[in-house]
């Protein structure tokens, strides 16, 4: 059964007099209604030119075309800064809604392309036989009970990734609002064939859902002129229309090999990939917070590796390891979780990771979704502290 | 309810339902054609029909390339234009249950090979369908077995064409998974190109299903094929294609069709048996129509044939992309192909097909979605 | 043959022309303000009617050969059975007995009746609310005069025996008398030898008007018109107003496609000069003999800022004359200042999209790190040369089932001595690892090899067909041998050794004069388009069947037309640029002829 908003909120007020414990199961229950934003960040993101140690010498030294300096940088700290490109996320982060998990990666990554992606889709890394994904397996989780339910879309023009691959669920695609739009349908009495009857009672739930969906869309919102802050825009339409959706996923940087693969002449397009995913998740933000519906929602970027800490010569840097995850919403403890990597000690000429991947789903799906995270991930994993209590 | 034939009552709503479970559905003349018929010569021209049918899949097959999307396209449209329905709802069935797809195969023309093997069995022999399943690089790429070195058998392979192929599972022993291991070392899949590496095959001796002997994987097919697990998994399956997916009939109902089907191995006389049965006439409306189902069966209804290279992309998005099933377990069906999102998808699918032809059922409908 | 072919080019411009203009039109009509005023004219005498045209007229089509017209719709080849408008030929009994009562009243046969009344031109209207007007003078005002009532009589007769009371109408506007006939869709009125036809009664009052008032409201009086017909040469005039051209500049469809790279390089330009600050367009129409041209001037100069790329910055340089190679498909040569468009990739396409970063990667590797935009786009000069040519398959090697065009590309290196050095290396990387991905796959690789060739060494990749089974169906790749040459201060990139050879043979002529103002040109000879087309019928025509699922005859029939027109529009060749710095663009067709010689674009 999905909460109303009014419930989750009236549960959420009640929390804040209940001590911390108390509220972390609170968290856990008003996960009902929490809705997951994945960002699939294509290609390898560079973490190093996203929260730059603009102090550290070894920095400097490694990095000739792409280094950014002390006055370039939106200083986080006296040590880190993000780069100039994302002064929307700066606005985010200084207002408490977004945070960085720094050091995220695995051990014995291939480093290849669809190797890496594979691992943090399937979160089975090495397995070259796992059927499902991680967003498939929940998918099939949650409509184990009811198979109409559609606990999960995809907003991008791009094929279904590995990540949504699932055994029995259907995942839909929506490409624009109007994908959703059905004429009304009216309910039927009971038939004498159940099967039918599923099909009718499905069609009205489908009706149903397709007004609110009208509704929810019919507010502007203010989103810059980006594909991926579109998306982002049919995702917050969506989550507003409260139709039981719980994970909604997205990509920037062109499907395929990816966008943020830079090997070469990466200043420019990094910063140009960097401005697109700051203005978007931003607006995304800002929309959410318009109706109060930042609270129940949490956005998280997966990347398949970050990138090497030396350039290659080309203007550009290789495949790496650790890299940090992106995270915004309003029930986050803000700020950056973890270290930053130690840049003397590197893991093949890249970053090491200190938190596996695995951590932080296993954090989200006990935490933020309510889900059984051993039964998804094939064992546990220590959840990592990123939601305030 | 039994397998005996149905014989009374032979009326439009009965023939109908023939049509829409074995054949995507009819045409108004072949719907006459059927009344006047009786079931009995209806169903055997369903199983045999007068057409030259190897002429039109051979001129089909002329057509496809080694795209993906357009494989697709192709097979859509052999399957709105061919004179044999049947056998592409078999070719599916058989695609469904091996659930070989292209996101682990990678490879277009192994597919295409693959469902061109699945295409000339499908109504014929078990023992000569697996006997070309135990050979085709598809197959392996699929189901985890690319490498098969005598020095490491691999099992995962092997539990593979044991469980979901095959006897399924709880029905082997772990000496059929070594030993169906060691039969398949020495046949590889390595850089495009299936390899048969005589050196590197184990050739003692295996016991596979309580049998022993030098086994390689013909034999395999060979011995599994004759198993009486498979035969009722098989019947079973084809009693969810063709019949209901609502209730799982018991086993005494399965029996019966499980030991003749044990006994010849014969894919299309079982489907016959089926398709004759009261059983069967006395089903309709308790399966969900596939979405190539749902598609296809208004094209041919209208007698009509759409551009089917976006047919392809959006029946992919309602769940069901040809030459991609979404794992090894194939695609589930039944209540899985109607969600809330995916009976919005599916309506407006019907409804733009039909658009303003005139077409005997509402397609708007719930019951429209149904077989 | 040939001259009824030049006229069914005249009447299918003519309509496309009025569809297109209508489709413009049309769109805007439904934003309810007049945003445009398109007026087109065909060659022929043209009698001036716009002193009877209203000004608020959105389009008006000015036909002044409107009897050649008739003559070629009354030829069989249109209205005989096997026609391609056969189908829309009214059939039904009815309208046959009327046909033939009128001719005998009129003593005359049904097409000479459409001869008279369209004789001296007939100017077609369309105005607001979707209201059209024609003004027609015929042979002589006695015809119309009759002709008229011979229609109202019968018409008359006609509605009283259905009692239709309404159905015919006669009253009076400024002294002139109107009719309908069928009951208010259709207003006709007779001034003299000229005919006046309108949809609506308003805008038949408004003719009327103009006409009494000696041309008081019309667009004679427009001076704007009037200047547009004059800088046109009086031919034809299309002026655009700013709503509409920055709904013609606007690119359809999804946002993603207009960031496509090729795109913007090739169309930037034009798209950014529709959206400039243009008075008018002028489109002229012009048929002489076999040459069939048709001439788009703007108003406008040619824009500066991020576009500026396309435009030549020197005022006598321009893209160069077209390369000469045997079996020549098509050409196209191009000024564009690649270092300015890449360096101005933010602005231009800043999607970064997976394509364009692989694209990068791979630049970044064959030119082992050097900056894109400074070292290597910057390294060749804008004139930029594209070449298809059919193939002749060597004996030796075989012929591949599909047959696929050899293709070029020719850049002139500002420092040829460094960049000819560069640019092989970063072509042997490409192929090494095209080679190399091609092993991954067991796919058969290709061998890098040099040859001398009229004094000049090139390089160049080609596949060994040893193992092939049937060296008369060879697969696809066979169509390609990659290969780089350096011919002086050219670069040329090929997919074939022939097209290398034949393009040294083509370089080595001396260094083309630039054609004015012109910043692409491009050429198609039509009968080799044809000839490649049904080489590869098969292929494409069950690629059609697919995308568009028809049958196997229609995708043939449809197919079928696309290479006779292609045989019949023979050589046609498209000349854009900026000459006396405006804007402008040529599209000119050579039907069923060979290759014209290359000229300078023609001033309006």
């Amino acid at each position: 059964m999905n909460l109303t908003r009014r419930d989750f909120l009236r549960a959420s007020a009640f929390a804040a007099f209940v001590p911390s414990v108390l509220c972390r199961a609170a968290l856990a229950a008003g996960a009902g209604h929490n809705v997951l934003v994945v960002v699939q960040l294509s290609g390898g993101n560079d973490g190093l030119n996203c929260v730059v140690p603009y102090t550290d010498d070894e920095y400097a030294k490694h990095r000739n075309t792409l280094r950014l300096t002390a006055r370039e940088v939106l200083k986080i700290n006296d040590q880190l800064g993000f780069h100039p490109a994302m002064t929307e996320w700066k606005r985010l982060y200084d207002q408490g809604l977004a945070s960085v998990v720094q050091g995220v990666g695995y051990p014995k990554s291939s480093r290849g392309h669809p190797e890496a992606a594979r691992d943090w889709q399937t979160a089975r890394p090495g397995d070259t036989n796992w059927p499902t994904g991680w967003v498939g397996q929940i998918a099939d989780q949650l409509s184990a009970r009811n198979s109409a339910a559609v606990p999960i879309a995809l907003i991008t023009p791009f094929t279904h990734p590995v990540a949504l691959t699932a055994e029995r669920a259907i995942i839909p695609s929506v490409h624009k609002i109007e994908d959703a739009v059905v004429p009304a349908s009216a309910p039927r009495q009971a038939s004498g064939n159940s099967l039918l009857d599923y099909v009718c009672a499905t069609s009205v739930v489908a009706s149903e859902h397709s007004r609110a969906i009208q509704a929810a869309a019919s507010r502007a919102g203010k989103y810059p002129e980006t594909p991926f802050a579109r998306g982002l825009h049919i995702a917050a339409n969506l989550i507003r229309a409260d139709v039981g959706l719980r994970i909604l996923y997205l990509e920037l940087g062109g499907g395929d090999i990816g966008g943020f693969d830079n090997h070469a002449g990466q200043k420019d397009n990094h910063a140009a990939l960097l401005r697109q995913f700051a203005g978007g998740v931003a607006a995304f933000m800002d929309d959410l917070r318009c109706d109060g519906l930042a609270e129940q929602v949490l956005l998280m970027t997966i990347s398949e590796f970050g990138r090497t800490l030396a350039e290659n010569g080309r203007r550009g840097t290789d495949h790496g390891a650790a890299a940090p995850v992106f995270m915004a919403g309003g029930r986050l403890k803000p700020g950056l979780i973890g270290a930053h990597p130690d840049l003397r000690s590197l893991d093949n000429g890249a970053p090491r990771h200190h938190t596996d991947f695995r951590q932080v789903y296993a954090t989200v799906f006990e935490r933020w979704l309510g889900l059984d995270s051993p039964a998804i991930l094939g064992e546990k994993f220590e959840t990592v502290d990123l939601f305030r209590s | 309810m039994t397998w005996t034939p149905h014989q009374q009552p032979w009326d439009r709503t009965h023939a109908a339902h023939l049509f829409r479970r074995v054949a995507f559905g009819a045409n108004a003349t072949e719907l006459e054609r059927a009344l006047a018929d009786g079931p009995a010569k209806t169903i055997y021209r369903l199983l045999k029909p007068a057409a030259d049918v190897a002429a039109f899949n051979r001129e089909m097959d002329a057509c496809e390339t080694l795209s993906l999307p357009e494989l697709r396209g192709w097979w859509l449209r052999r399957m709105m234009l061919t004179p044999h329905p049947l056998l592409e709802k078999m070719t599916l069935f058989w695609h469904g249950w091996f659930g070989v797809g292209h996101n682990r195969v990678n490879h277009a023309g192994f597919m295409r090979d693959h469902i061109r093997a699945l295409r000339a069995h499908a109504l014929g022999k078990l023992d000569a369908l697996l006997g070309a399943i135990v050979h085709d690089p598809a197959v392996f790429l699929a189901a985890g077995g690319a490498n098969n070195p005598k020095a490491l058998p691999n099992e995962y392979f092997a539990r593979q064409l044991l469980a979901r192929y095959t006897v399924g599972t709880g029905q082997f022993s772990p000496r059929d998974v070594t030993d169906t291991a060691r039969a398949f070392t020495g046949y590889h899949v390595r850089g495009g190109k299936w390899r048969d590496v005589p050196t590197d095959h184990d050739a003692g001796p295996k016991t596979i299903f309580g049998q022993t002997g030098t086994w390689t994987p013909a034999d395999f097919a060979r011995l599994a094929a004759k198993q009486p697990a498979l035969a009722r998994r098989v019947v079973r399956a084809l009693y969810r294609q063709f019949i209901s997916e609502e209730q799982e009939p018991s086993n005494d109902v399965i029996e019966p069709l499980a030991r003749s089907f044990a006994a010849d191995l014969d894919i299309g006389k079982l489907v016959a048996t089926m398709l004759r049965s009261q059983i069967f006439f006395a089903s309709p409306a308790q399966r969900v129509k596939s979405p190539v189902e749902l598609a296809v069966g208004i094209c041919r209804t209208l007698g009509v044939t759409v551009p089917t290279l976006p047919l392809g992309a959006e029946l992919a998005e309602l769940g069901q992309n040809l030459y991609q099933p979404p794992t090894l377990k194939g695609w589930p069906g039944g209540r899985a192909w109607i969600n809330h999102a995916t009976i919005v998808g599916r309506t407006k699918l019907a409804t733009r097909l039909v658009g303003n032809k005139k077409f005997p059922a509402d397609p708007a409908s719930p019951e429209f979605q149904l077989a | 043959m040939i001259r009824s072919g030049s006229r069914l080019i005249v009447i299918l411009l003519a309509v496309a022309v009025v569809e297109l203009c209508l489709f413009g039109v049309i769109k805007l009509a439904k934003q309810r303000r007049p945003h445009a005023r398109i007026f087109v004219s065909t060659p022929g005498k043209t009698v001036p009617f716009d002193d009877w045209i209203p000004e608020q007229a959105l389009a008006v089509l000015e036909v002044g050969g409107a009897d050649k017209i008739v003559e070629l719709a009354f030829d069989p080849a249109f209205t005989g059975e096997k026609s391609f408008w056969s189908q829309w030929k009214p059939s039904a009994l009815g309208w046959t007995l009327f046909r033939r009562n009128l001719e005998k009243e009129m003593g005359c046969d049904y097409p000479t009746m459409w001869h008279r009344l369209v004789q001296d031109g007939v100017t077609v209207a369309s105005g607001p609310n979707n209201s059209f007007v024609a003004v027609a003078q015929a042979s002589d005002a006695e015809f119309l005069k009759k002709l008229n009532n011979v229609l109202v009589t019968v018409t008359r007769k006609d509605a009283a025996k259905k009692s239709e009371t309404n159905r015919v109408v006669e009253a009076t506007h400024r002294d002139v008398t109107y009719w309908t006939i069928s009951g208010g869709t259709e207003y006709h009125a007779i001034i003299g030898n000229r005919v006046v036809l309108a949809n609506k009664l308003d805008a038949l009052k408004a003719v009327l008007d103009c006409q009494a008032d000696a041309g008081a409201g019309s667009l004679a009086k427009r001076a704007d018109y009037q200047a547009a017909k004059r800088a046109a040469g009086g031919v034809a005039t299309l002026r655009v107003s700013p709503e509409l051209r920055q709904f013609l500049a606007k690119p359809k469809g999804d946002a993603a496609k207009e960031q496509n790279p090729l795109a913007v390089l090739l169309l930037a330009g034009y798209t950014e000069a529709l959206k400039a600050d243009t008075g008018w367009l002028a489109l002229n129409a012009d048929l002489q003999g076999q040459a069939l041209s048709l001439r788009v001037a703007a108003d406008c100069a040619k824009p500066k800022g991020t576009t500026a790329f396309s435009w030549p910055t020197q005022s006598d340089d321009g893209a160069w004359p077209n390369l000469d190679v045997p079996r020549k498909i098509a050409a196209l040569s191009l000024y564009r200042n690649l270092h300015d468009f890449y360096a101005g990739k933010d602005a231009l396409f800043p999607e970064r999209t997976s394509q364009l970063i692989f694209f990068e990667n791979m630049m970044g590797i064959w030119f082992t790190g050097r900056d894109l935009t400074e070292e290597v786009m910057g390294a060749v000069d804008p004139h930029i040369r594209v070449v298809v040519a059919a193939q002749q398959y060597d004996s030796a090697i075989g012929t591949p089932v599909v047959k696929i065009p050899a293709f070029a590309i020719v850049f002139r290196m500002k420092n040829p001595k460094r960049f000819a050095r560069i640019s092989e290396e970063a072509w042997q990387k490409a192929f090494g690892l095209v080679n190399v991905t091609r092993g991954q796959k067991a796919e058969a690789g290709l061998i890098l090899d040099r040859k001398d060739h009229a004094g000049i060494r090139y390089t160049f990749a080609a596949f060994s067909p040893d193992d092939e089974p049937d060296h008369s169906k060879l697969d696809a790749r066979f169509n390609y041998s990659p290969s780089i040459a350096h011919v002086g201060e050219y670069l040329v990139f090929s997919s074939t050794q022939q097209l290398t050879e034949d393009l040294i043979a083509a370089l080595r002529k001396p260094a083309p004069a630039p054609l004015d103002g012109v910043n692409a040109l491009l050429e198609i000879d039509g009968a080799r388009l044809a000839e490649i087309l049904d080489i590869n019928r098969e292929p494409i025509i069950r690629g059609n069947m697919l995308k568009n699922g028809q049958d196997r005859a229609a995708a043939e029939a449809g197919f079928n037309n696309y290479v006779n027109i292609a045989r019949f529009l023979g050589h046609a060749s498209l000349n854009l640029g900026a000459p006396d710095g405006k804007v402008a663009g040529e599209l000119t067709f050579n039907l069923h002829g060979p290759a014209r010689k290359q000229t300078a674009m023609l001033k309006p």
